[in-house]
């Protein structure tokens, strides 16, 4: 797997790697709804677009994870993926869902910008989010 | 991270064991307490709090502290207004005015003990919870504008909970200055659906027996008795609150670069209090607030109705009034002397409940001779307290006492120990009964998760930040 999930007293976090930015916000993405799921998430059966903005790449992964969890939330269909252009203040695709996921794990409220990064590390990206949970 | 001993259940981190502190921290906890908010690096975020632009005396942590996002739990902090003071969204939450309401009652076991299964029952099919779930009332935009507004009004006004209930509601259940127009599309969309739900992770409702009376003039003042059935609920301002939170961070880490704030946590991000931006958020954290009244007041109006119909007798005659609705994530502007002048001031309170002393002015006649109600859940299946707040309290931490028991382990860990199955199948051995609608994530909340609530509320007691009046314990449990 190219992500992990992080422990914490209170909230939850994931961490994810990938070769490029793009991949990278997939992985993110994936590693969301397996928090959600608590488990693997399954292949996904269909998609929406979306189009997010920040002030910097850290903000807009984190504008992104908040756009998953409101098409969740409003319509029941979970990203598990996304395929998207990612400029340094944007980014805009489609979200990949699966329809009628079921929660296995904690009822994740929000995206927090606590120890928000996306950073190069070793021949990738290396990314890291904490939820409000 | 040092810290020395400044009283009982006292502890303060000097300035300087963060860059930037501008006041010291200050923890209200026994010798294990703050060797766990240590170990989980609690009070570096203390200490982070400390940093925050016009903040006063000290970053204060109750007793019930643990590592949050940001923002310590259990953490209070006191800006000075005038003094370029700073708000920040991230130091009261995304679930803005999340917080516990108390329902009392004149039955007593033997009136419900036969009849709790189906009251369980139905409130499960009542209550609407779990992720997204829409609530009780379906408003379209205009009367969500009017919940924001008017908060718990809103709802007494439709006909649902008791003109009665307001003035034992923190601020008659309205929050002043909230202001629709500062909300997103977005958050109204969220919200619209979600006004009377319980929602999902710690939130509950809990039908409670007073098993315990500590202070026996306060308990009277709040229409409490030995052996009497209350119900408590746990929930805030739903995807609402979320919303206007996401928003608002978003402006503040812009306005923070902007003003050359610098903090050593972006969650942390802020901007003085008198800035537009700030003014905006104060008024859309209010509507948020107001929302979380409202959504508490239509819930116990379904519980309401559901002992009626169970029980056959009107809530009116079963004596079902409301002890107290409290918030504990809310930011507030109140008055206080500090260094001798009396200043306006942003208090924080994230994980962490206002608890005015006796005479305060801005309580109801029925409880300025005693103090606030304060209303603390333990975790699930475990005791919960009604507290008061003292005379000290004021100068202590700016009015403020502990939230809840605080989380001890982390879900993962909580998970490992015991299945859900389990939990519930333990909890029902204990008497307790549970209606859940994902039995699997009872672990996550289980009560070995949390700290014991008793030694949180007995330290608050002895730190002098509040009294225990009763002690409650479960009798049903209804999760989301």
């Amino acid at each position: 797997l190219a992500y992990r999930i992080l422990d914490h007293t209170a909230d939850i976090g994931i961490e994810a790697t990938a070769p490029d930015i793009p991949a990278l916000f997939s992985e993110a993405v994936r590693a969301t709804a397996a928090v959600i799921l608590d488990r693997e998430p399954p292949e996904p059966t269909g998609h929406v677009p979306f189009a997010v903005d920040g002030d910097d790449l850290p903000t807009v992964l984190a504008a992104l994870l908040g756009e998953a969890l409101w098409a969740f939330e409003s319509t029941g269909r979970l990203p598990v993926a996304c395929r998207c252009e990612v400029s340094e203040t944007t980014a805009a695709g489609t979200l990949d869902v699966v329809e009628d996921a079921t929660i296995g794990g904690p009822a994740i409220k929000a995206v927090t910008y606590h120890q928000l990064s996306v950073e190069p590390a070793g021949h990738g990206w290396l990314a890291r989010v904490i939820f409000d949970v | 991270m040092k810290t020395r001993s400044v009283g009982p259940y006292e502890w303060e981190i000097p300035v300087g064991e963060v860059s930037g502190m501008r006041v010291p921290g200050r923890v209200f906890a026994d010798a294990r307490m703050l060797a766990k908010a240590r170990e989980d690096r609690a009070l570096e975020q203390v200490a982070n709090v400390a940093t925050l632009p016009g903040i006063v005396r000290a970053s204060y942590a109750m007793p019930d502290i643990h590592w949050g996002y940001g923002f310590v739990v259990g953490g209070v902090a006191a800006t000075d207004v005038d003094g370029g003071g700073v708000i920040s969204p991230g130091g009261v939450g995304f679930d803005i005015c999340c917080g516990v309401r108390l329902l009392r009652s004149e039955l007593v076991l033997d009136d419900v003990r036969e009849r709790l299964p189906d009251i369980a029952q139905r409130l499960g099919e009542r209550i609407p919870r779990g992720v997204g779930t829409k609530g009780m009332l379906r408003l379209d935009r205009d009367e969500l504008a009017g919940v924001m507004r008017d908060g718990a009004a809103w709802t007494v006004a439709r006909g649902l909970g008791w003109e009665s209930d307001l003035e034992r509601c923190e601020d008659h259940g309205r929050l002043d200055g909230a202001d629709p127009a500062a909300v997103s599309d977005r958050a109204f969309e969220r919200g619209a659906p979600q006004c009377g739900s319980l929602g999902a992770g710690n939130h509950f409702l809990e039908i409670q027996l007073v098993d315990e009376i500590d202070d026996h003039d306060v308990a009277d003042a709040f229409e409490l008795r030995e052996g009497m059935v209350c119900v408590m609920m746990h929930t805030g301002s739903r995807g609402l609150g979320h919303q206007v939170c996401t928003d608002e961070l978003k402006v503040f880490d812009k306005l923070m670069r902007r003003s050359g704030i610098e903090v050593p946590d972006r969650q942390l991000a802020c901007g003085p209090v008198e800035a537009p931006e700030g003014e905006r958020y104060l008024a859309a954290m209010a509507a948020a607030a107001n929302f979380a009244r409202a959504n508490r007041h239509a819930l116990a109006h379904g519980v309401r109705e559901v002992f009626a119909d169970v029980l056959g007798r009107s809530a009116e005659d079963m004596g079902m009034r409301l002890v107290y609705d409290v918030a504990h994530n809310l930011a507030k502007i109140e008055r206080y002397t500090v260094d001798g002048r009396e200043r306006e001031l942003c208090v924080h309170r994230k994980g962490a409940t206002r608890a005015f002393g006796p005479g305060h002015p801005e309580l109801a006649d029925r409880y300025r001779d005693v103090g606030q109600p304060v209303i603390v859940p333990g975790s699930m299946g475990t005791g919960s307290y009604v507290l008061v707040g003292t005379d000290a309290g004021r100068d202590k931490a700016f009015w403020s006492t502990c939230h809840g028991a605080g989380r001890a382990m982390s879900r993962t860990q909580a998970k490992k120990r015991m299945g859900g199955q389990q939990v519930k199948a333990d909890l029902l051995a204990a008497g307790v009964l549970v209606n859940a609608t994902h039995p699997g994530l009872l672990a996550e909340e289980a009560p070995y998760a949390y700290k014991d609530v008793a030694q949180v509320v007995d330290t608050c007691e002895g730190a002098g930040l509040s009294r225990k009046v009763a002690r409650l314990r479960p009798l049903a449990v209804i999760k989301g």
